[in-house]
């Protein structure tokens, strides 16, 4: 939970090169009116990213000739932190503390340093922002172990540089950034040219807020509920949840997503019921896909999207096809190939008289059994 | 006991009356004696005031010539900017390059270049000061590090996914050059010298075993037959290179605070010294003289011989004087 009193502070990652400090510009000229202060840390005495940056008018200070991964060298962080960011801060308020950290920097240790130096009183560590570029990103992680910390510790990836790598190369970095931070938001950009929010300024879905808005197995909002208000659509009435000024989830979306939810579920219960199984027979759900990429599993059984599995048994795999393209393409894998092929049977749900049983009794917010 | 003597059987894990208390110190010895970082750094007569005196009021075994990493680095040319509150700035020569260009380089000479000089007349001032009464520890950056300095950070993790041959030559010439550097400190009175290699934990076991450790298995050899013993102190997490480390014919060994004592020592066996590594920030500095005391007591136990008393890295400017004095107060020996 995050606390609104304390200055955000945001961490911007990459490696040299990647385009961290094109990132930071742009912030400051596309939004020239939030206040906000770049913290630039740098190894070398002369500060090529801090210049470029002080150049669109933001505050910009180095923390030169040391770097964050370790605590000995922390000193100049941790006194630009309490000299010049905090009054700064103290006599007029700022939006944020941007922080781009070296390539080596260990994520985790803004977070640890402000903490065990008292500074966690007055700020609080809201994002971690890495900046990755393809071309070179996959050589990274085999060798420097800090990328793939970088990676896990990312509350958003900014794939930068899209036009110097061939697409192929670009859903590979993405399916290994998946692998390390399944939860983490994943952008492609060029030019690190992306519509970027503050913290405080981003929508917060309201994770188990949902269903303390008492929505019944119809998806129907509790019109009790403090948190469920009226919307009026040409003259209808919905129900909403308001998830920030402007963004609501309505009755009529629920229902839009059971539909959704029903054909894969009932599509669940088909192949389960021809193979004479439960759920609790599966040994292993594998969801591959783009869209499976961004699914909560948890959340996805219990809304009976998914069958309900322990959580071992789930195996979010990403891009199934290109992965097992390029497995194919290694090593001969012909008899595998083979032999999968021979047991696989397609099955035309439509053509299966219980389908249309089971997703009406899908349409219901409940797990599959 | 001296404190040499101590120091000595410590590190070998022999009977001792306390356990050998070795902390880094730098920025917080400089103002401890009424002088500043920047000062500490670039005049060997504070460096050697500053340990002498800390020792003394504050009762550990070994006076030290670490100061910050860029001493080698100034000697291949790079320019420093000494800054009163913090670690000097320095610029490495070849840092703007597209490519390592090693032939831009000279092998410096360590009587020569002005700050690897300096160091040396640090320890020539501190060995005169006490003679054979503390242990004096000199200090250089291993090969990795210091190619690392010269060539910038991220352009050296570059080129040592991606162009091998080049970085292998310029670690060659920075392990040429730790072999004089160190030699010298070795000739100007220093028993013990340091090996500085941070960007090991930086890198994938498989990059630090094939690239780096084969030179500094070199330098910690060569530091051994002339007659010295042999620290390495690697900032950061160094879990993933215990096995390669412990091939090396070390004689002690820091650990930074995130790793694991009892791996280490499972790892590194019971010939290597380790040091206690209480987190500098939040076990010292902001800690209290009893909960210290406690903590140090209890890693020992962990450990077990051979040990040597420190905090995984750099005491902190500012740390409470008490609180020093705590993790230095005298720890009788345990056969353990």
């Amino acid at each position: 939970m995050s606390d609104k009193s304390k200055l955000p502070v945001l961490s911007v990652t990459g490696f040299l090169g990647s385009g961290k400090t094109t990132f930071l510009r742009n912030l400051a000229e596309s939004h020239p009116d939030w206040h906000m202060l770049f913290l630039v840390n740098e190894f070398a005495d002369f500060s090529v990213d801090g210049t470029t940056l002080k150049a669109t008018g933001t505050p910009t200070h180095s923390v030169v000739g040391g770097s964050l991964f370790c605590e000995c060298k922390a000193g100049d962080f941790l006194r630009i932190m309490r000299e010049e960011v905090l009054p700064r801060h103290q006599s007029r308020p700022l939006d944020a503390v941007v922080i781009e950290t070296s390539g080596t920097a260990d994520p985790d240790a803004i977070g640890k340093l402000m903490s065990q130096h008292g500074l966690d009183a007055h700020f609080e560590l809201r994002s971690i922002i890495s900046i990755v570029a393809p071309r070179r990103f996959l050589k990274l992680l085999e060798n420097l172990p800090v990328t793939g910390a970088q990676i896990g510790a990312s509350d958003l990836v900014v794939i930068n540089k899209t036009d110097t790598a061939e697409a192929t190369v670009i859903d590979v970095v993405e399916s290994a950034i998946r692998i390390r931070n399944p939860d983490t938001g994943i952008i492609r950009a060029e030019y690190c040219q992306i519509e970027f929010l503050l913290p405080q300024q981003r929508a917060t879905l309201p994770k188990g807020r949902l269903s303390t808005c008492e929505a019944n197995a119809f998806g129907r909002f509790n019109p009790e509920h403090p948190d469920v208000s009226t919307h009026t659509v040409d003259g209808d009435a919905e129900r909403i949840v308001q998830l920030s000024p402007g963004i609501w989830i309505s009755e009529p979306d629920i229902a839009e997503i059971l539909q959704a939810k029903a054909a894969i579920g009932a599509g669940v219960q088909v192949l389960l019921e021809l193979a004479g199984m439960t759920p609790a027979n599966l040994e292993k759900v594998y969801v591959a896909g783009g869209f499976g990429y961004h699914l909560n599993p948890d959340h996805a059984m219990r809304i009976g999207l998914l069958p309900t599995v322990p959580p071992e048994r789930m195996d979010i795999i990403g891009n199934a096809s290109l992965g097992g393209s390029s497995l194919a393409l290694q090593a001969d894998f012909s008899n595998t190939i083979q032999q999968l092929q021979s047991n696989c049977r397609v099955v035309e749900l439509n053509q299966i008289a219980s389908f249309s049983d089971h997703y009406t009794d899908a349409l219901l917010l409940e797990e599959i059994e | 006991m001296t404190p040499k003597e101590r120091y000595l059987a410590c590190l070998h894990g022999e009977k001792a009356d306390y356990v050998a208390r070795i902390p880094i110190l730098m920025q917080f010895a400089a103002e401890y004696i009424g002088s500043n970082y920047g000062a500490f750094a670039s005049d060997y007569r504070v460096l050697a005031e500053a340990n002498i005196r800390c020792a003394e009021d504050f009762g550990f075994d070994q006076l030290s010539a670490i100061s910050d990493p860029y001493r080698e680095t100034a000697g291949f040319g790079g320019q420093t900017t000494f800054v009163e509150n913090g670690v000097p700035r320095c610029r490495g020569p070849l840092e703007d390059d597209e490519e390592i260009d090693v032939s831009k380089l000279s092998l410096p000479d360590p009587m020569e270049a002005k700050r690897m000089r300096d160091r040396i007349e640090g320890i020539r001032l501190m060995r005169k000061c006490v003679g054979e009464h503390y242990s004096i520890m000199g200090w250089l950056e291993g090969p990795g590090a210091e190619a690392a300095d010269i060539r910038g950070v991220g352009n050296f993790f570059m080129d040592l996914i991606e162009d091998e041959d080049a970085s292998g030559e310029l670690m060659d010439l920075t392990l040429e050059n730790a072999l004089n550097f160190g030699q010298a400190q070795i000739d100007a009175g220093a028993d013990t010298i340091g090996i500085g290699e941070a960007i090991a934990s930086q890198v994938s076991a498989k990059a630090y075993r094939e690239q780096i450790l084969p030179r500094t298995r070199q330098l910690v050899e060569a530091i051994r037959d002339a007659g010295a013993y042999v620290k390495m102190h690697i900032c950061g997490n160094i879990e993933h290179l215990l096995d390669d480390l412990a091939s090396l014919p070390l004689h002690a060994i820091d650990l930074d605070h995130m790793v694991s004592l009892e791996l280490a020592r499972e790892k590194l066996g019971t010939k290597i010294a380790i040091g206690t590594n209480l987190y500098p920030a939040s076990e010292v500095q902001r800690s209290d003289p009893e909960t210290i005391a406690a903590e140090v007591r209890k890693r020992y136990r962990r450990l077990g011989n051979p040990c040597l008393i420190n905090a995984g890295c750099e005491i902190p400017a500012g740390t409470p004087h008490e609180n020093l004095r705590a993790l230095c107060r005298p720890l009788p020996w345990e056969d353990l």
